[in-house]
């Protein structure tokens, strides 16, 4: 079963997956463009545990895996450059414990998480004003030399100018839709933060 | 009066080299408990999951560090100076070992808790 959801709050989502594995759907993986593979299972309590970590090398990426590996976690999703990574407990180990043992790492891939969010959705912002995108949608169905034609010519013109209007359209359509999301994971996760600072 | 006013300004940043220094160092005292453990582990050439065992040695299995705080922390030490990576034949782990920097925070954390202990077996 595949399912879109979009991770900000790693505590909810852990619970998230927790209960799924109850009803029988358990974690393969989960992808970079926020979609989650699940295949059926036995039920049962799964407690899992997510981080969130970028790597800028290979052998920090391996080092960071061995290092889970080592203390008795099961990597289950995560990439690279993919952000989440997803660890069950392995068999007789680890139970009932957290992969962080203090509040302040477990903040901090709040921390991180933010700060790419800001990072990205920064990037997005500076193509769209690159791209300069001129919403003229109205403008290309009224050149005159349209209208000349007739019927089915007339029909096959149409078609063709949306083709064209809408290629033209989608990189500044898709770096507007970029921004917005990353200026809602930001705000999401400083929210997320603010309330773990309460506590 | 020209060289004066110069020599005047030297000073001021000499002076603010200083303060500088002297504020990292207080901006990572005292350490947390866990710190304090860590970088003593760090004093031989370790990877991250031998520190985590060794802390719980050290602490007679009271501090108990997660894998993701670890990794977390060495991290941290890194950017702070505090620890550097040695070469090991170990190409799966990293291994590093406390640096001169690192010697004298954990030194000047030394001094501060024998000054706690000494009052403490003082007053309580």
């Amino acid at each position: 079963m595949k399912k879109f959801r979009v991770i900000v709050d790693m505590t909810q989502e852990e619970q998230y997956l927790k209960e799924m594995a109850e009803q029988g759907w358990g974690l393969v993986n989960y992808t970079v463009s926020n979609v989650y593979t699940f295949e059926t299972i036995t039920p049962k309590v799964k407690q899992y545990k997510i981080d969130y970590r970028m790597f800028k090398k290979r052998n920090d990426y391996l080092d960071y895996l061995v290092l889970f590996e080592d203390s008795g976690w099961k990597h289950i999703s995560g990439k690279k450059n993919g952000g989440f990574h997803f660890f069950l407990p392995k068999e007789n180990q680890n139970q009932d414990l957290d992969i962080f043992s203090s509040v302040s790492s477990s903040n901090a891939r709040y921390k991180r998480l933010y700060s790419h969010a800001t990072a990205f959705g920064i990037l997005m912002l500076i193509y769209l004003i690159i791209l300069n995108p001129t919403f003229e949608l109205p403008t290309w169905y009224l050149d005159p030399s349209l209208w000349k034609y007739e019927g089915i010519q007339l029909f096959g013109m149409i078609v063709v100018q949306t083709f064209f209007l809408m290629l033209k359209m989608l990189p500044p359509v898709f770096f507007l839709g970029g921004t917005f999301y990353y200026a809602f994971i930001v705000s999401k996760v400083k929210t997320i933060m603010k309330k773990n600072q309460m506590n | 009066m020209e060289i004066y006013h110069t020599n005047v300004q030297l000073n001021d940043i000499v002076k603010l080299r200083k303060g500088i220094n002297l504020m990292n160092i207080n901006k990572l005292l005292p350490l947390t408990e866990t710190t304090f453990y860590i970088m003593i582990s760090f004093l031989t050439p370790s990877h991250g999951y031998a520190v985590m065992q060794k802390v719980e040695e050290l602490s007679k299995g009271r501090v108990r560090i997660a894998a993701g705080t670890m990794y977390g922390a060495i991290e941290n030490l890194r950017k702070q100076k505090l620890i550097q990576e040695v070469s090991s034949e170990d190409k799966r782990r990293r291994v590093y070992i406390l640096t001169q920097l690192g010697k004298e925070v954990l030194a000047l954390e030394s001094e501060r808790l024998k000054q706690l202990v000494s009052i403490a077996d003082e007053f309580v």
